[in-house]
């Protein structure tokens, strides 16, 4: 499996000059960029505060006293390594796409089938270089694959070739069945005890009310999220313009419209639950972010990027 | 509503369903597309279903009008109903004089069918929305189609009409078009109509004489529109037309032939020399050879004499059928003249009157009815067989076998003697009643004619002339007196009367010679029954008794032609068997029938008529042998032209006149309001297609400015970063299209 073909060179060096910032410190093992809530063992200066009974002496700044003739303790930030969690929806909705695959591309179950760039070809173009990212930055990453549950996992890991078991396991899976966000997470969460940053990347064509739960128990165990949504260009204008039989990828009973008579309609609807997924999203802190598979995968993942690196900067400055 | 092409509007109607079996088509044909945002897209569907469904049976209707309305526009719709405006619909009817003189061929065609031709250019563009009606002139005028919206029927009743042979009435057809109207306009059929008249005719003489009117009395009703009359221009040329006047055949007097004599006449502008050639044809005679009539310039009459030798014709035949025909010339009706006459057989005359062996003794005192039986049989082999019968004799039995009787003493003949004699007469006989030679007094006179069943009468007493009483020098031109009537003006000139007895009450009969001071001579009336029906026979009335003590007559050359032909013409008039007018009624014996050449078959009642009349000419035979020569009206052929202005004060009692040149159509003075409807409907189709084409333009929502309206309510990731990048180098991942 070489890297090229499923990480492009031109989306990694758009992500360059990113960096991958936890917004929130987590909990790391390893030293690295990340801030750890365990202050006081680490070398960069956080704050004074007034001492207090309790505190251990070696922690007061003695040059402070000496100027001010009062007891300050002096307090420290640690910077962690990231425990970065992948979340691949693999459910049959993956499947659609309407772009023509590119040559080189290392492929999916679902291009595979049809030759055509679907949606879970983009969220795996997401995953490499999310993946690769971060563990170029010596961050752990895991993988979950998940559709009515989670179907495969690769556990979080810093190691060289843990990229390789990433991209195995997005290539060789099968995408089918339906999206069960909840019991997914819930098997995830069972799994991943320290905390760490859940990216999900889904089309999140399921009920808001499931995504909602589900987020809130991520946030609720102190997870950070990060929703990219991946949509077909097809979704997100809905331009055919001849009568059509509509069948539903994961089963679902036939339509028959126009669609030129029901697309404003339905584009209202996406624009809602669009809208309605990044209120989720905000409502706990995380990110979401609209992705069409149409476009590159480098600026998604850039603003992604460098909206975090500046939200984690206001929080840590 | 009713349409020019019904077929085409009921394949409008049928074409109705294409739009609609093309939409379930298109339903079915519909591409399957794998989708992944079913809920979303269901909940679309949900959503405009039902604006979705009143969208498409809003383009479906429209699409469906559509094709109905272009269906409607091509089959040219006619409106019959209250939908039409009060402007432009019109009850038309048009008067067609189809009389014998519009069969005149100045050129390829009659005069007729270009009238017609005219009719059609005329109602062409109109036709689909007028109501239109049909009058025929030709006696009798009748409906030949009755105010109806169907074009086609009308194009059919025009196409069916071919020049008549029975005179033109033109004035009793418009008479029926007006009545028409009115009719019409009572039964509430004609509201907001208004009411023309089309008359399609050349106004020749033949349907117009020289200074008859054609209106008809009328009473112009507050409110109602008047009729406006479309007159044809009259024709103004005079053609130049040969034409068969009369035909007359009687037997010669030698017994072994038929004497025909034609008279031609010619008209026209102007009237060159030149020749026709005349040709007589009967059934089981030799043609003679065909005579020429050499015209000088300027002549208008001719006659040609014929003298056929019956020599072919089998025998037992009673009377035969002779025809004479010219040559092919502007009018073919013309052409051609009947006649049928009784092959030489004696007649059988009673002569009633008493006399003594000393009346011949003395030329002076010979009574008439010896001077009467002999001019009737003058010689053995006459052809006619005198009967002397005593007045006190007359019966039943002695009238038998009796072709005529002439009462020489009416004073000597009993009442119930009158009335065999009157049954005679109503049986077909022919009874010649002369005064009384022997006295002044008449007193005979009521009883006599009152049985005999006629009008006239005689006074009580005679009148003596000094100086005597002469025939008038123009007698009339009695039928009776036909065959003598080129000489007649020579034969009457010597007749003086010193006595005479006034004939009255004869104005329902004939004058057959006139006295110079007036009076009737001789009248001839045919009998009534007491019901008022008129019968065969003949009652031939004179003034004077046929003796010298009253009149020269008996020694002068008239008195054998005299009552000769009067007997013979009168026999031959009096059962009614030997001619008849085209347009008349047909005479013959009761319960029997005729049939013509043609085969066409008249007919006889009880009554001793057809019920009705005669329309073609020609000979016609029944099954006794009778012949009926039917000739056209001599007035039905002529054809000097009236002008414009004749034909306008003629016409202007009944409206408003206005002539119509030819080829002049209706959309100088009114926009076609057929072709208004189709047109109407064809923009209305185009404006239903339009609309059409801009619904579903709004229906299918695939506008452009909708649909960037709605998309750019989604902003992608991508989408935003390439923006923020337009002015940074351009990079793309895998599937990208930076």
């Amino acid at each position: 499996m070489r890297a090229e073909q499923y990480l492009a060179p031109e989306t990694l060096a758009q992500l360059a000059p990113f960096e991958l910032r936890a917004r929130m410190i987590v909990e790391g093992v390893m030293s690295g960029m990340h801030r750890s809530p365990y202050q006081g063992l680490a070398v960069e200066f956080a704050e004074h505060r007034q001492y207090s009974p309790g505190d251990g002496i070696r922690q007061i700044d003695w040059k402070v006293f000496a100027r001010t003739d009062k007891l300050y303790v002096k307090r420290y930030v640690q910077e962690t390594n990231l425990d970065v969690v992948v979340l691949v929806d693999r459910s049959a909705s993956m499947r659609y796409g309407t772009l023509e695959v590119k040559k080189g591309w290392g492929g999916t179950d679902a291009s595979r089938a049809n030759a055509r760039w679907t949606k879970f070809d983009h969220s795996t173009a997401i995953a490499a270089a999310l993946a690769y990212m971060c563990l170029h930055q010596g961050d752990r990453v895991g993988l979950g694959l998940f559709d009515q549950e989670v179907r495969a996992q690769v556990k979080r890991s810093s190691q060289r070739d843990q990229w390789r078991a990433i991209v195995g396991a997005l290539s060789g899976e099968p995408v089918e069945g339906r999206a069960q966000i909840g019991r997914s997470i819930d098997q995830m969460l069972a799994r991943v005890t320290n905390r760490a940053l859940f990216v999900i990347v889904s089309d999140f064509l399921m009920p808001t009310e499931e995504l909602r739960s589900a987020i809130a128990r991520l946030a609720h165990r102190g997870h950070d999220a990060m929703l990219i949504q991946t949509l077909d260009h097809q979704e997100l204008h809905f331009a055919l313009d001849a009568p059509a039989r509509f069948d539903g990828l994961e089963g679902e009973a036939a339509i028959e419209t126009d669609p030129r008579a029901v697309r404003e309609a339905y584009l209202a609807l996406l624009r809602e639950h669009v809208e309605k997924v990044d209120r989720i999203a905000r409502s706990f802190g995380a990110d979401a972010l609209v992705c069409d598979t149409h476009e590159s995968v480098g600026p998604v993942l850039a603003a992604l990027l460098d909206r975090r690196m500046s939200f984690v900067g206001r929080r840590g400055a | 509503m009713s349409f020019l092409h019904p077929a085409i509007a009921w394949a409008g109607v049928a074409a109705v369903a294409l739009p609609i079996i093309i939409h379930f088509l298109f339903r079915r044909r519909r591409v399957p597309v794998e989708w992944a945002a079913m809920d979303l897209l269901r909940e679309a569907v949900r959503r405009t279903n039902r604006r979705m469904k009143v969208e498409q049976w809003i383009v479906l209707a429209l699409r469906c009008l559509a094709v109905l309305a272009a269906g409607l526009a091509i089959a040219v719709p006619v409106l019959d109903g209250a939908g039409a405006s009060a402007e432009t619909r019109r009850l038309v009817i048009v008067v067609v004089d189809d009389g014998p003189a519009s069969g005149l061929k100045t050129g390829a065609e009659s005069e007729l069918s270009r009238a017609i031709g005219e009719v059609r250019t005329m109602l062409g563009a109109r036709a689909v929305r007028d109501r239109i009606g049909v009058v025929l002139a030709s006696k009798p005028p009748r409906i030949a189609l009755a105010p109806t919206t169907d074009a086609a029927a009308v194009e059919q009743a025009l196409a069916r009409i071919e020049p008549a042979e029975t005179p033109s009435e033109l004035k009793d057809a418009l008479a029926l078009a007006v009545s028409t109207i009115d009719g019409e306009r009572a039964a509430g059929r004609a509201n907001g109509e208004l009411p023309r008249i089309v008359v399609a005719s050349a106004f020749r003489r033949a349907s117009l004489a020289d200074g008859a009117s054609l209106a008809v009395a009328r009473v112009e009703q507050p409110g109602v529109p008047r009729i406006e009359v479309l007159p044809l221009v009259p024709a103004r040329d005079a053609a130049t037309d040969v034409r068969v006047e009369s035909v007359e055949a009687r037997p010669a007097p030698t017994g072994d032939a038929v004497l025909v004599r034609a008279k031609l006449v010619r008209e026209g502008a102007s009237l060159e020399a030149g020749q026709t050639f005349v040709r007589v044809a009967s059934v089981g005679v030799p043609p003679p050879p065909a005579r020429a009539v050499m015209w000088e310039k300027g002549e208008t009459d001719a006659t040609v004499e014929f003298q056929l030798i019956p020599t072919g014709v089998a025998a037992g035949t009673r009377r035969i059928g002779v025809t004479v025909s010219l040559d092919d010339d502007a009018l073919a009706a013309g052409n051609t003249g009947h006649a049928s006459v009784d092959l030489k057989r004696e007649l059988e005359i009673g002569v009633i009157g008493r006399r003594t062996s000393l009346d011949a003794s003395d030329i002076e005192r010979v009574p008439s009815s010896l001077w009467v039986a002999r001019a009737l049989s003058p010689a053995v082999g006459s052809g006619m067989r005198v009967r002397e019968i005593d007045p006190s004799s007359v019966d039943e039995r002695a009238l038998l076998g009796l072709d005529a009787a002439v009462i020489a003493r009416p004073d000597l003949v009993s009442p119930a003697a009158c009335e065999s004699l009157g049954a005679f007469a109503l049986g077909g006989g022919v009874v010649v009643v002369l005064p009384s030679g022997e006295s002044l007094a008449q007193p005979w006179g009521q009883s006599v004619f009152g049985k005999l069943g006629v009008s006239m009468r005689v006074a009580a007493e005679a009148v003596e002339h000094a100086p005597a009483l002469r025939l008038a020098e123009e007698q009339p031109s009695s039928l009776l007196l036909a065959a003598i009537r080129p000489e007649m003006g020579q034969l009457a000139a010597p007749i003086e009367s010193t006595r005479t007895v006034a004939l009255t009450g004869y104005s329902q009969g004939e004058v057959v010679l006139a006295n110079a001071d007036g009076s009737a001579f001789a009248v001839a009336q045919s009998p009534r029954r007491e019901d008022g029906g008129v019968e065969r026979g003949m009652i031939i009335g004179f003034c004077a008794a046929p003796e010298l003590s009253w009149t020269n007559l008996p020694v002068k050359p008239l008195m054998v032609p005299l009552f000769q032909e009067v007997v013979r013409a009168g026999i031959q008039i009096a059962a009614g068997r030997s001619e008849v007018v085209v347009g008349e009624r047909l005479r013959g014996d009761p319960q029997s029938s005729f049939r013509n050449e043609r085969g066409l078959a008249l007919a006889i009642g009880a009554d001793g008529a057809s019920a009705g009349i005669v329309e073609q000419g020609g000979l016609w035979r029944s099954d006794s042998g009778a012949i009926v020569a039917a000739n056209l009206r001599s007035a039905s052929l002529m054809l000097a032209p009236n002008s414009s202005e004749t034909v306008r004060t003629a016409l202007g009692p009944i409206g408003d006149v206005r002539f119509r040149a030819a080829g002049e159509g209706e959309q100088a003075d009114a926009p076609s309001t057929a072709g208004n409807w189709s047109f109407a409907l064809l923009v209305m189709t185009l404006v239903i297609l339009l609309l059409e084409g801009v619904l579903s333009r709004i229906f299918s929502h695939a506008s452009l400015r909708r649909a960037s309206a709605s998309e750019s309510s989604i902003a992608t990731v991508g989408r935003v970063r390439a923006r923020e990048q337009r002015q940074k180098p351009e990079a793309a991942g895998f599937g990208g299209r930076a």
